[in-house]
């Protein structure tokens, strides 16, 4: 449903040097410098996929995102999605998609409401009178805003806005979603609001789902499928586990001995993690867990015992310091 | 004061200069535009009276050549008065930037006339040669005495003071209002429309006319505009008297409102 | 038909942003006597010292002053604020949004909010074209048909005058996707638009060239008083037709570049 075929991204940016010096050269010459902000990526989504892209800022991540919704004109290479050309924005294309920003979620003036806004999306996107004061009171229940959908935006904390801002979007019912940092700024509470809402919403109407994110809990709960960029390159897409199973391929048992063996070398174990309040994490080998596990507690005795994956940062700081997969 | 003082208030005055100077400097091609589009309403002015005195005819003994001497001096006076520093102060004050400004160990005017000096500085750069090129397009057939001219800096530079106190004055109002920016333009019109750019002031009959003589806008423009060809509404020495009167009266008023405004400023923290 | 629902919502929506604000109301209907008031003095001491300004009686300029501000007030209230934000919004990036939306980017870029108190310098001018048409009734020694002719070759000019008045704005504003931040071009516009309060055959032959040229200030206000009085033929009249409509594709294609522009290079 998403084709995107050896596609790159080239900016160019005026370059100065700093001080007086520069500033009178510039003035005379500019110097102009390109620089390559993708650099040839290619994959395939199908429909349903809730598709999430990582990587450090200035990666490349919102370009892609900006060149999918047709923002921005690829420098080379074709995109398909939905058997349209995103650049040409025709309007039909346009009516089945949406970007939604965390930083900006709402395009309407402050002292206006969610409900004017969303007056305004019904004129925009052609949406029939009767259905959509239908879907309206739908999309309210669903996201819950009905205690400030009628308030002046301006008086909204940052997630209501981003609720509203959702409001506004699904209220044409896209079928291709592209979330720029959905919950950039929110709290754990309203960080997982969301997220619980854009499943619910990829479960009810089979939409795709393509975000980035900082947030690796965004990634890890939300995606089954991942890709990482880096530097405008592809450095890996597909399934969560199999990144993790693959790059960090060791999980972390994590136990608190009694006060008798605190003697014990640890390290005969796994590679000792950390140590603290009596609890000790060690790194074990995937394959060796369990054996590992019932020699800890055969030999020592151990009040609790968990046996944890490594946290997905560190996966994905593999990732850029292994650079391929 | 004592000479250390005046030699550390000059030193700071210098130093805002040439720091606004550089940050003037930056947006440059905006002020560019700004000093053209400074030349266009009296130019229309003038285009106007020249229309009038087109078939030789004079108004009140002056002839399209005086007429044209007169308004390449209100243009002149109109560059070199330059001033658009309130419009930065305006906003500094109600969006309480101005804070930091009163944390420094002077008076705000330092940076205030720093500012003013670097927006004249900047806008001369292409205001004098534009003026240059004005005289020899338009040359015109009776030229200035050089006692004339001399008398012209002399009333420009106190213009220059005047009009600087008058929109300072408007600008303090953000203190009260977030409306400065309308009242700041309003006295700017003020000044061009009594002073005596739609018309020399000497063509207002009535008592609107002869009101004018004693506001602080007919030594903003008009006063110094005809030092250059020759004063027609007023004595020389009763318009240096205005200028003079006018500037005390607005220092005054000027640091009267002040006090006022910062005192209400601090009760209310911005 | 949607882009009609589009406008009136965006009215709908200023007057209820704008509304509580009643100060601003107050300082408009204000700014706009005293600017309309000075303009009218400063003809009244002209007209002192003569009878005619290159063959404009005082009325027809005051009529010429009141389609002056009619003009200036319908822009401002519907498309000026939009297009004066066009060069920060192009190069904060902001245009993402609009260009997302299924709708013509170039009505959803000028027109948006509406500056509802504009109005005062609608009805002032409209005010003073109906009391000038009354006033000047008698000196107008036509025939009532010829009178209904030239009126509506009058309204149609006035549209002519909009079309191209907003489009000189737009090419500003459109600068913006290549030069950057335009914002000074409206400033130095708007004062050489002012000459257009003055009847263009005023000025000397090189500026009264460049007035119906380069810079048509002289359609905005003085053709269409100049018609309103005296009426024009059909030839030139067409022509003028003719020339609002390429001025206004030329702005279409503009912005269709600007767009593309923008699409291809910015971040």
């Amino acid at each position: 449903m998403i084709y995107v075929d050896d596609v790159k991204k080239t900016y160019v940016v005026p370059v100065r040097e700093s001080g007086i010096k520069g500033a009178l050269s510039s003035f005379i010459k500019r110097d102009k410098k390109e620089i390559a902000a993708v650099k040839t990526i290619s994959f395939e989504i199908s429909k349903g996929e809730i598709v999430g892209f990582i990587g450090s800022n200035g990666a490349g991540k919102s370009t892609t995102l900006k060149m999918l919704s047709g923002i921005l004109h690829p420098s080379d290479g074709a995109i398909s999605v939905m058997g349209h050309t995103p650049y040409k924005r025709a309007p039909e294309y346009l009516k089945k998609i949406a970007l939604i920003r965390g930083s900006k979620p709402l395009f309407a003036p402050a002292d206006l409401t969610a409900l004017d806004a969303l007056q305004m999306q019904r004129i925009i996107y052609d949406l029939d009178y009767k259905s959509f004061t239908k879907d309206l009171n739908r999309i309210v229940d669903w996201l819950g805003i009905e205690p400030y959908y009628k308030k002046p935006l301006r008086t909204l904390s940052l997630g209501e806005r981003m609720r509203c801002g959702l409001a506004c979007s699904i209220v044409y019912n896209p079928e291709v979603l592209f979330l720029d940092e959905p919950t950039i700024g929110l709290d754990i509470n309203a960080q997982s609001r969301i997220r619980h809402f854009l499943n619910e919403y990829n479960r009810e109407t089979n939409a795709t789902i393509i975000l980035t994110s900082h947030y690796m809990e965004d990634v890890t709960q939300l995606c089954e499928r991942i890709m990482v960029i880096d530097q405008g390159k592809l450095l890996f897409d597909g399934n969560i586990d199999y990144l993790i199973e693959s790059l960090t391929p060791y999980k972390l048992i994590v136990f608190t001995p009694d006060h008798g063996s605190t003697h014990i070398p640890w390290d005969r174990y796994g590679v000792v993690e950390h140590e603290m309040n009596g609890r000790i994490t060690i790194r074990v080998a995937n394959h060796q867990v369990p054996a590992i596990t019932g020699r800890l507690l055969s030999d020592c005795s151990i009040l609790g015992l968990t046996v944890e994956n490594p946290p997905f940062e560190s996966t994905i700081e593999q990732l850029y310091k292994a650079e391929v997969v | 004061m004592n000479n250390g003082d005046v030699l550390t208030s000059l030193r700071l005055l210098k130093g805002y200069t040439a720091w606004k100077t550089m940050d003037v400097f930056s947006w440059r091609s905006f002020m560019y535009l700004l000093v053209f589009s400074q030349l266009i309403t009296p130019l229309v002015s003038l285009l106007v009276w020249q229309a009038v005195t087109a078939q030789e005819q004079t108004v009140y003994g002056w002839s399209s050549s005086e007429f044209l001497v007169y308004y390449l001096a209100i243009i002149m006076v109109r560059q070199l008065t330059v001033s658009y520093e309130h419009h930065m102060l305006g906003m500094n004050i109600y969006t309480g930037e101005v804070t930091s400004l009163l944390l420094k160990p002077h008076h705000l005017l330092y940076s205030v006339i720093g500012e003013n000096l670097a927006v004249k500085i900047v806008s001369y750069t292409v205001s004098i040669p534009l003026i240059i090129v004005l005289w020899m397009g338009f040359t015109p057939t009776i030229l200035p005495s050089f006692s004339n001219v001399m008398l012209f800096v002399l009333t420009v530079v106190n213009a220059s003071i005047l009009r600087f106190l008058w929109l300072y004055l408007l600008t303090l109002t953000a203190f009260w209002t977030e409306k400065t920016q309308s009242i700041v333009n309003a006295g700017e019109v003020a000044i061009f429309f009594i002073g005596g750019e739609v018309a020399p002031l000497f063509l207002i009959h009535g008592f609107f006319g002869d009101a004018a003589y004693y506001l602080p806008f007919y030594g903003m423009m008009g006063f110094p505009a005809e030092t250059l060809i020759g004063i027609k509404g007023i004595s020389l020495s009763s318009g240096l008297l205005l200028q003079y009167a006018w500037i005390c009266t607005l220092v005054l008023l000027c640091s009267w409102v002040y006090k006022k405004g910062i005192k209400r400023y601090s009760a209310l923290g911005g | 038909m949607k882009k009609i629902a589009l406008v009136h919502l965006f009215f709908k929506t200023s007057l209820m942003t704008q509304l509580p604000y009643r100060i601003n109301f107050v300082t408009q209907a204000l700014s706009t006597l005293f600017y309309f008031g000075s303009g009218l003095i400063g003809l009244r001491i002209i007209f002192t010292h003569t009878d005619s300004l290159a063959g404009w009686t005082f009325y027809e300029i005051v009529t010429l002053l009141g389609v002056y501000q009619l003009i200036a007030g319908i822009l401002a209230f519907f498309v000026m604020e939009n297009v004066e934000n066009l060069p920060d919004k192009i190069v904060d990036g902001h245009l993402d949004e609009t260009i997302l939306m299924p709708e013509n980017t170039q009505f959803l870029s000028s027109f948006g909010s509406c500056n509802v108190w504009a109005i005062t310098d609608i009805l002032l001018g409209i005010g003073i074209m109906i009391g000038s048409i009354f006033l000047n009734l008698d000196q107008l020694t036509l025939t009532s048909f010829q009178f209904i002719v030239q009126l509506m070759q009058f309204f149609v000019l006035i549209g002519c005058s909009l079309l191209i008045s907003y489009s000189v704005r737009m090419w500003i504003g459109t600068l913006g996707f290549w030069l950057g931040r335009t914002g000074g071009g409206f400033i130095l516009f708007t004062s050489i638009w002012a000459m257009g309060k003055y009847p263009v055959d005023m000025y000397p032959p090189f500026f009264k060239w460049l007035l119906y040229t380069l810079v048509p200030v002289g359609v905005v206000a003085s053709i269409p008083t100049y018609v309103l009085f005296n009426g024009m033929g059909i030839l030139p009249f067409m022509g003028l037709l003719f020339l609002t409509f390429i001025i206004y594709l030329f702005t279409n294609s503009l912005w269709k570049m600007g767009i593309r522009k923008y699409s291809s290079a910015a971040s």
